[in-house]
């Protein structure tokens, strides 16, 4: 455990902590951290992010699964993606290095549920890259609930603007969710409701120390959302999130670079 | 529309969206819906101003209706209360041009797939212009077609319009040349400002009358249900007895008779909301367009 210990792992918890010195964990620590990996007392360790999938100016809910558990080092996308979702993790990766993280050499699978409906679009990297980042810890698990996410992922790990934003985000309010989508999209899905609680980052960096609340990301919006975010309260959920019940700021995860 | 080249039938077709009243913020709502989920709304900019629209007459089914691999919205989706403008009708496909038959009468379209079966939203005001013959100008005074008679060129040229499509149309104008000395005359008082009131006007009335009868989504005389129209676009007895005679006269369609009366129900309430009179049906009837024409084209 010292081992462990030493390669940012927190042992009581079992959290991973993954700093730009650690990423490369080695194997045998993975396996053993992946078996405490989780919610402390739960064998639950499958990340859940919610998105939508469209159906011509409907939405329906869909349900990113992220599953990192021992095993050959693959990253699977299941669940009915076209081209683009399956291309999709070559830009996750991507995005993640380059924000500081990499993908645990561990078997990484991911679902898209209800798995018999088709997806398609470049909209599920957000919510994937999210997923995977909850799983490994570079997020806390509960930081996701109660959001919908998307968005598409440069390899830099820029977010750049998608399609189908504004149906998504009147999707979301009537879910009563929050909204996490690009930033250039932060105007359009502002006009939903001036209720919606909505996270409109630039970057994978800036979504994860908005988490981490070393730098909040809250009115960081593009002019023209910004004017209205007087309106719209944006992101009064996020500033909730900042102190989850139950667990102090020390154990929260050095997320990123701090870049 | 129809009409020489160079009258000005595209230009006025471009025009038409400034006279239109703006978007309810409901209908606003549903077109930007459409435009995000075809990524058509840069920069989250949304405006209430009406939607128009004009394909290319190469454009595909598909491209018009929807549908290809990821079952996108098509040009008539994106029109969604807003305008269709088709310039030189006959020059499209004549399967992309039947493809918005049924997209005109129930104003949604159903694009179904093996991986999809998705409906949007189509309820669009459908514009076009052509040339009345291939030639251009057959029904200039003095003009000969060059290889045939100006009848024959005409006939032929409309031939490619299916009948069923022509029948669809409420107003049928025949555009005339504009001459030099009529660009010199000074500019009409009215211009868009002016009748664009007047439209808001005639649509208040409108929406006055369906929140009334307590039909809900329906605001125009356009989208009202057939059985209601008989009711409210009731003519007086000189008015019925003209549109008897003009409907066997004209071998009008059941649709085209209740065409007829919503459009009079219009002009009536663009002349003040009052009942529907002799002159407003002889004015709607005459924009129904010739009987040879819809028969020469069928």
């Amino acid at each position: 455990m010292q081992a462990a210990a030493a390669a940012g792992l927190d042992g009581g918890q079992g959290q991973l902590i993954v700093t730009p010195s650690t990423f490369r964990l080695r194997r045998q620590q993975c396996s053993a951290n992946v078996r405490m990996a989780g919610k402390p007392g739960g064998a639950n360790m499958v990340a859940r992010v919610s998105t939508v999938a469209f159906e011509g100016v409907e939405c329906r809910p869909v349900d990113v699964q992220v599953h990192v558990a021992s095993g050959t080092v693959v990253f699977n996308i299941v669940g009915l993606g076209d081209k683009a979702v399956r291309e999709s993790q070559e830009r996750v990766r991507s995005a993640l290095t380059a924000s500081g993280l990499a993908l645990p050499a561990k078997r990484i699978t991911i679902n898209l549920a209800p798995a018999d409906l088709p997806k398609e679009g470049s909209h599920y990297d957000l919510p994937i890259a999210l997923g995977v980042m909850a799983a490994i810890g570079a997020v806390p698990h509960d930081a996701l609930d109660g959001c919908a996410v998307i968005g598409e992922l440069a390899l830099d790990g820029a977010i750049s603007a998608v399609a189908g934003v504004l149906p998504a985000a009147i999707a979301a309010n009537a879910a009563g969710k929050g909204l996490i989508c690009p930033a250039s999209c932060g105007p359009e899905a502002a006009w939903a409701s001036a209720d919606l609680d909505i996270l409109a980052p630039r970057s994978l960096i800036q979504l994860a120390n908005h988490f981490k609340g070393s730098h909040r990301r809250c009115r960081g919006l593009s002019p023209p959302c910004a004017r209205r975010a007087r309106r719209s309260r944006i992101c009064a959920t996020s500033r909730a999130r900042r102190a989850p019940s139950g667990r102090s700021r020390s154990r929260r995860p050095a997320a990123t670079t701090s870049s | 529309m129809s009409g020489a080249p160079g009258t000005g039938k595209s230009m006025l077709a471009q025009r038409l969206p400034s006279i239109l009243p703006p978007l309810t913020p409901r209908e606003l709502l549903e077109v930007s819906m459409i435009h995000s989920v075809a990524g058509a709304l840069a920069g989250g900019a949304l405006t209430d101003r009406r939607p128009f629209r004009a394909p290319h007459h190469s454009a595909s089914m598909p491209a018009l209706v929807g549908g290809g691999v990821h079952a996108k919205p098509g040009e008539i989706s994106l029109a969604h209360n807003g305008v269709l403008f088709l310039d030189e009708l006959p020059e499209f496909q004549p399967q992309v041009l039947d493809s918005l038959r049924q997209p005109i009468e129930t104003g949604e379209v159903a694009i179904a797939r093996v991986n999809h079966r998705v409906v949007y939203p189509a309820r669009f005001q459908l514009v076009a212009a052509m040339n009345p013959c291939r030639c251009g100008s057959a029904n200039e005074p003095g003009y000969a077609c060059k290889r045939m008679p100006n009848e024959r060129c005409i006939a032929q040229y409309l031939g490619r319009l299916s009948g069923p499509l022509i029948d669809r149309f409420d107003l049928v104008i025949d555009v005339p040349s504009v001459s030099a000395a009529d660009l010199m005359m000074p500019p009409p008082r009215e211009g868009s400002a002016e009748v664009s009131a007047r439209v808001a006007a005639a649509r208040n009335v409108q929406l006055a009358r369906y929140a009334a009868l307590g039909l809900d989504g329906v605001t125009c005389n356009a989208a009202a249900p057939a059985s209601l129209i008989e009711t409210i676009a009731d003519a007086d007895d000189s008015g019925l007895r003209l549109l008897r005679d003009a409907a066997e006269r004209l071998r009008l369609s059941a649709r085209g008779y209740h065409r007829v009366l919503k459009l009079a129900r219009t002009l009536a309430d663009l002349d003040g909301g009052g009942a529907v009179r002799r002159a407003h049906l002889a004015e709607a009837l005459s924009y129904r367009g010739a009987p040879d024409r819809a028969a020469a084209a069928a």
